[in-house]
């Protein structure tokens, strides 16, 4: 059955969105594009994460707009970011040299420089907290001044170097993980091809990385609880920035990464998990106890998905879990449940129609 | 001063700076813009530290601008939307590719030096903060 196109709602259409406006402009105040990214750094990580986009102050103005719809946000950052060119990409960006100011293990007590907490609420009571309901600027000032005041005088017998050795290198350095060279295999782009099954590691990562943050961890929870493998150990959760630099030399010559530019850093957060596996041993064929490793990688500081990103999920649901973690996707193909479908529900009425009209006559014979 | 240094200087730095250095090649040399500050996207490579191989993480806002000056070409590349230091940038970076000479790179090395100073400050000054959350970790049976 093909479409019929229909008209008459042009005009309730352009009073919907003038009413949807008046809705927003009838609020007492309009944050500042800097006051949104400043007040959500969280949801601005959301957006930007399931954008697949790092664009702070953008994603602070979709948010805007969207008047805190994170799927909204997203949708609008998504149509935004196919106006412009991609003219790049950046020289390989690899963890080790994060500037860490976040790393914890849930594996190991005691790892190489230390299990540092960084700025977490973790630890909090989550306790509505009713003083903010009448904070104000001049009270966010004074309480950033005694906070400031109580690090200067806070004992500092530490340091951090910032660059951490990973902590899972010491099961590498054990045999208990299988360590890899470098594989330079070019990564797949989900954005620019439909994804096939089965499909490439970094196409699978990719599309994790910028699914919904919920539906990730939705299926990461479902993946543990009893519908995956095994329950994974957070071996290293680990946050900070990374600096992208890109290498212009183009078809100039060979490359040096001394003239390379430095773009700027962006937020990150990356977990190592632990599983256990049996693999089969070269001196025979009996199985042997060891550990694999899931990954995850995500922008901002969206930890919850990073570790339900490196949940191994069952391979036989690859195609289910990939399918359905796209945002913009799922959010257009549930949203256009709600346009007119006229005649495909009529076609229904009438079959309904019939079938219960030959049940009334079948009845009276 | 090579390029990677003096970028990661000049966009992790004051933004003063970089203003004033393409300021000082301005007024020694005309400025020609071949390609306007613009945005575009640059995609995010990674290695993923389990199998070490790569894939791409998203994409990242970035400006860009192409200038030449005394017949050298300079490109300004930096994170978000950010014409003016585009264009700082690449005057910048056209400064160092024109002959020896043509510009106080010398000078303008001083400078960088003293601001990459700051910068490597700044990041103590939060990592010593950063610190002071380092768990101490000690087992209940020790402390009985």
């Amino acid at each position: 059955m093909g479409y019929v196109a229909v008209r008459g709602g042009g005009r309730a259409i352009e009073e919907s969105l003038a009413l949807f406006e008046l809705e927003r402009v009838e609020a007492a105040s309009s944050p500042t594009i800097s006051a949104v990214a400043s007040c959500f750094p969280d949801a601005i990580d959301q957006v930007m994460g399931e954008s697949s986009l790092y664009a702070p102050e953008l994603a602070a103005l979709a948010f805007k707009q969207a008047r805190g719809s994170i799927e909204e946000a997203v949708f609008l950052l998504r149509a935004f970011r196919s106006t412009l060119e991609r003219t790049s990409e950046t020289c390989v960006v690899d963890m080790q040299d994060m500037d860490v100011d976040r790393r914890i293990s849930a594996a190991f007590k005691d790892v190489p420089g230390g299990q540092i907490l960084g700025a977490t609420r973790d630890y909090s009571h989550r306790l509505l907290d009713f003083s903010l309901a009448d904070e104000s600027d001049d009270d966010i000032g004074q309480a950033a001044v005694r906070l400031r005041a109580h690090f200067d005088a806070v004992a500092r017998d530490g340091s951090s170097s910032g660059r951490l050795p990973k902590v899972l290198d010491y099961l590498r350095e054990e045999g208990l993980i299988a360590s890899c060279d470098d594989d330079d295999t070019p990564p797949a782009d989900v954005t620019m091809g439909s994804l096939e099954f089965p499909c490439a590691r970094s196409a699978r990562l990719q599309t994790l990385a910028r699914g919904m943050t919920q539906a990730v961890e939705a299926l990461g929870y479902a993946a543990i609880r009893g519908y995956g493998p095994a329950h994974p150990t957070v071996g290293e959760l680990r946050g900070g920035t990374v600096d992208l630099y890109v290498d212009d030399s183009g078809a100039q010559g060979e490359s040096d990464p001394f003239d390379a530019y430095c773009l700027g850093a962006i937020r990150v957060c990356e977990v190592e998990s632990v599983f256990e596996m049996e693999t089969e041993t070269d001196a025979s064929q009996d199985s042997a106890l060891s550990f694999g490793i899931g990954y995850g990688l995500v922008m901002g500081r969206a930890e919850t998905k990073a570790i339900a990103m490196s949940v191994r999920y069952p391979t036989q649901d690859e195609e289910f879990v990939l399918y359905h973690v796209d945002g913009v996707e799922a959010q257009g193909f549930i949203s256009h449940l709600k346009l007119p479908h006229y005649v495909t529900f009529q076609s229904k009425l009438d079959a309904v129609r019939t079938a219960a009209e030959r049940q009334g006559n079948a009845a009276v014979v | 001063m090579r390029r990677r240094e003096r970028t990661r200087i000049l966009v992790k730095g004051d933004r003063g700076l970089a203003h004033r250095i393409a300021a000082e090649v301005e007024a020694a040399a005309h400025v020609d813009v071949i390609d306007a500050p613009r945005e575009e996207l640059v995609m995010v490579k990674v290695r993923e530290s389990a199998r070490r191989s790569l894939f791409y993480l998203g994409e990242a806002l970035m400006t860009t601008c192409r200038v030449e000056v005394a017949g050298a070409t300079g490109k300004g590349m930096v994170l978000g939307s950010d014409r003016d230091r585009a264009y700082e940038l690449a005057v910048i970076d056209a400064a160092y590719a024109a002959p020896a000479g043509s510009f106080a790179t010398q000078a303008f090395d001083e400078l960088l030096c003293d601001e990459a100073r700051r910068i490597d400050e700044a990041a103590a000054e939060r990592r010593a903060v950063i610190a002071t959350t380092k768990v101490d970790f000690s087992t209940m049976e020790e402390e009985l």
